[in-house]
């Protein structure tokens, strides 16, 4: 029995799709899950979902969310955000990392805040690189 | 001719007014249609995280931060309102039910005094109106109302549950209106910390209330009984329950807080649209008026000529 997976974001870009087995990145290590899982409810840490359907992968960015398998081979991710590998341009993301790695060592002349959201908008270009080496 | 140039000067600047009041209306009504949609996107979420929420929480030790129930001595509002005017009665309407909420005193459902309540506000109005009723407000954030998501939010919700969190408020409300539909809008109070499974509840229900009409109504019903029913599921919670509800608790509290700030967006535009809609009818039925009048003075002065030119030639012969 294939597995029925989903992606919710509070932005809705929800994909669903069915699938036979679905790998992400939790807060305790990767984990795949397969049909048949038991009910899981697990916290997601950044990094990437590697979905597989018929021998082909696909990769999304995750941003932190929830992880829920529900009982008959039902997996939602309900993620923060989330983006398709094949949306991502591998330039402008080494870019973004470059320009987040400066302005990250100009903690001091910044506000907590401030400092809090440039070091996750770097955190989430990472998970977005790691995703497009995976294409690769 | 002074008269009727005054008037044909004044029509131009009315019909001006009109196509800018008018293009106003048009503007209001895609941006109103922008934040249903966002709306309903984002309802999928919001209902998730409020089922996992509810299968989580009874299992954690109420000693959690954000789910303690204390004595409320010091409340924090968020109200939210709109940065700029012109959009109806869109504004007084929170401001008066913030002054009821407040006036309420230790009957109603605030339970302290004026003292003792803080705020944030979203959006220039509300800070205006809250200083008006003598509170400072703590922060403000008039960049929420234009492009509200989850980056947005962040620092607000930080606000709020660390405020919470610490000891320093023991009840957190929020004000906002509730889009109804093009003409009627509701102002809200609802209580984010500590969570009221009533408050959070009918917020969902709210949710809803903007899919109808759109035809996509029965699919979600079905969805949610089924949701409903996996309830009762146990789950295997990763890493732990607290882990769980501590990852949780702030994702609820945002999907509330972006749901208030997409239904507050929906109503301000839509009570601008209606505003600026009685605008036009208004200016159009002036246009009419002053043309009228221009069309009469001018008449008259041509009947004044003629019998002028008549009495002329009369007196000639």
């Amino acid at each position: 029995m294939p597995i029925q997976f989903k992606i919710v974001t509070p932005a809705g870009m929800s994909i669903e799709e069915t699938v036979d087995s679905v790998t992400v990145d939790t807060a305790d290590g990767q984990i795949t899950v397969l049909p048949n899982h038991t009910p899981l409810l697990s916290v997601l840490a950044q990094g990437e979902v590697m979905v597989r359907k018929a021998g082909a992968e696909e990769s999304y960015a995750i941003f932190g969310g929830f992880l829920e398998v529900k009982k008959g081979s039902e997996v939602t991710l309900l993620a923060d955000g989330a983006e398709s590998g094949l949306e991502l341009d591998e330039t402008k993301v080494k870019e973004a990392i470059e320009r987040g790695k400066e302005l990250k060592k100009q903690e001091s002349s910044m506000d907590a805040q401030e400092y809090a959201r440039v070091a996750a908008a770097l955190e989430r270009d990472l998970a977005r690189l790691r995703v497009l080496r995976r294409r690769r | 001719m002074a008269g009727a140039l005054d008037i044909q000067r004044r029509i131009k600047s009315i019909k001006n007014t009109k196509k800018v009041t008018k293009a106003m209306e048009i503007v209001s009504a895609a941006k109103m249609k922008k934040a249903i949609d966002q709306v309903t996107r984002l309802r999928p979420y919001a209902v998730a995280m409020h089922r996992l929420f509810e299968s989580v929480a009874p299992n954690v030790p109420s000693e959690h931060p954000l789910l303690a129930q204390r004595d409320v001595k010091n409340i924090l509002m968020v109200v939210i309102a709109s940065n700029k005017g012109l959009c109806g009665g869109f504004n007084s309407a929170i401001a008066k039910v913030v002054r009821a909420t407040i006036d309420a005193g230790d009957t109603g459902n605030v339970g302290v005094q004026k003292d003792h309540i803080a705020t944030i506000t979203v959006g220039r109005k509300a800070d205006a109106m809250m200083k008006r009723l003598g509170i400072d407000p703590l922060a403000t954030f008039p960049e929420l109302n234009y492009a509200p998501d989850s980056p947005a939010v962040a620092p607000l919700l930080k606000m709020i549950t660390q405020g919470y969190a610490d000891g320093t408020y023991d009840k957190v409300l929020m004000v906002y209106t509730d889009y109804v539909n093009p003409i009627t809008q509701e102002q809200k109070v609802r209580q984010l910390l500590p969570v009221s499974e009533a408050d959070l509840g009918s917020q969902i229900a709210d949710m809803d209330a903007v899919h109808v009409g759109d035809g996509t109504d029965s699919d979600v019903s079905d969805d949610q009984r089924k949701d409903r029913s996996a309830l009762s599921a146990e789950y295997v919670v990763e890493p732990s329950n607290e882990a769980a509800i501590a990852a949780l608790m702030p994702r609820v509290l945002e999907s509330q807080i972006l749901h208030a700030l997409y239904e507050s967006n929906a109503s301000k535009e839509s009570s601008r649209m209606m505003a600026m809609k009685n605008a036009t009818d208004a200016a159009g039925d002036i246009v009419d008026d002053l043309t009228l009048a221009y069309n009469k003075m001018r008449q008259a002065k041509i009947t004044q000529e003629i019998s002028e030119i008549s009495a002329g030639r009369a007196a000639l012969e």
